[in-house]
């Protein structure tokens, strides 16, 4: 009984969300195991929580600032070169977007969405209809 | 006659060898001077005159919001101008964090030609991390200018 309790206590400390969900001790030490056990595993889900709430959304786990959904572009009264380096623009569609948004935002100009609409027929039937998640190509401005 | 041809000789082997080092001086001058103005060219060809910081621009790709405090939740445009030529220009802007992390780098091929205007931005849709930031410019790979700003 010791010697299953023993296990059973190393096991809730080293994965204590394992043993809240499987285990079931029948024994008082084991009992008490998996009281620090539940505790353990609901602390971490409620500072997750909070976190969420009231801490800084935009820093990982380590308190690391997370930069993994940033997006970028830009346009030039130049003209494109021919260059080696460059690369097609493109832009990821947001909640809320439209052409012209997007057209504002990336040419200063929200009446040259038609731009991108042209560059992107094979992705865009209608240009009023455009979805979270497309990626669209941006011609040069 | 023999002295004669001696001293013909003799000048004409002279005369060759002043040519022979007036040419050759002649090419290593033009070497010099070709190398030099060329690079002296390429200097001159288009350097970045301003950079600014802001959070719209308008159609003219200029600031119309000029600023280097931000929210959050902005679109985050860095100016660019430059002048003089270049048909392959190479413009790079490098977003970094406080702690160092780059946030975002995109480079912009241009035929530069007198004054223009590029335009970078960022936009990061769950909202920036307040702490300061900083935008470094490089033309054809080297850094020229930086601005700093902040997030709040």
């Amino acid at each position: 009984m010791w010697l299953d309790c023993l296990e059973l206590n190393r096991a809730c400390f080293g994965e204590p969300s394992l043993c809240a969900l499987g285990h079931r001790p029948e024994s008082w030490p084991c009992a008490i195991s998996l009281t620090d056990s539940l505790r353990h595993f609901f602390m971490g889900v409620s500072m997750g929580v909070l976190d969420k709430l009231f801490g800084d959304g935009g820093k990982d786990a380590k308190g690391k600032a997370d930069f993994s959904d940033v997006r970028s572009g830009g346009s030039s009264t130049a003209p494109a070169s021919q260059g080696t380096g460059g690369r097609q623009r493109t832009y990821t569609v947001v909640a809320g977007d439209s052409l012209s948004k997007i057209a504002k935002r990336e040419y200063g100009d929200a009446s040259k969405w038609p731009r991108i609409f042209e560059a992107n027929r094979d992705k865009i039937q209608n240009p009023d209809l455009i979805h979270p998640g497309q990626v669209l190509n941006l011609p040069q401005g | 006659m023999l002295r004669y041809d001696s001293i013909a000789a003799a000048r004409a082997g002279f005369l060759a060898l002043t040519l022979v080092v007036l040419g050759c001086g002649k090419k290593d001058n033009t070497a010099t001077v070709d190398t030099g103005s060329r690079t002296e060219t390429n200097a001159a060809a288009v350097r970045v005159t301003d950079l600014e910081v802001g959070r719209a621009i308008g159609a003219d790709k200029r600031l119309t919001d000029e600023t280097d405090d931000f929210r959050p939740t902005d679109v985050i445009y860095a100016v660019v101008e430059t002048k003089g030529s270049d048909p392959n220009a190479k413009l790079q802007a490098r977003w970094t964090f406080e702690d160092g992390q780059v946030v975002d780098e995109s480079s912009q091929n241009i035929s530069a030609a007198g004054d223009d205007v590029t335009e970078f931005h960022i936009t990061k849709p769950s909202g920036w991390p307040k702490g300061k930031y900083k935008v470094e410019v490089l033309l054809n790979g080297q850094p020229v200018d930086s601005e700093d700003f902040e997030v709040k």
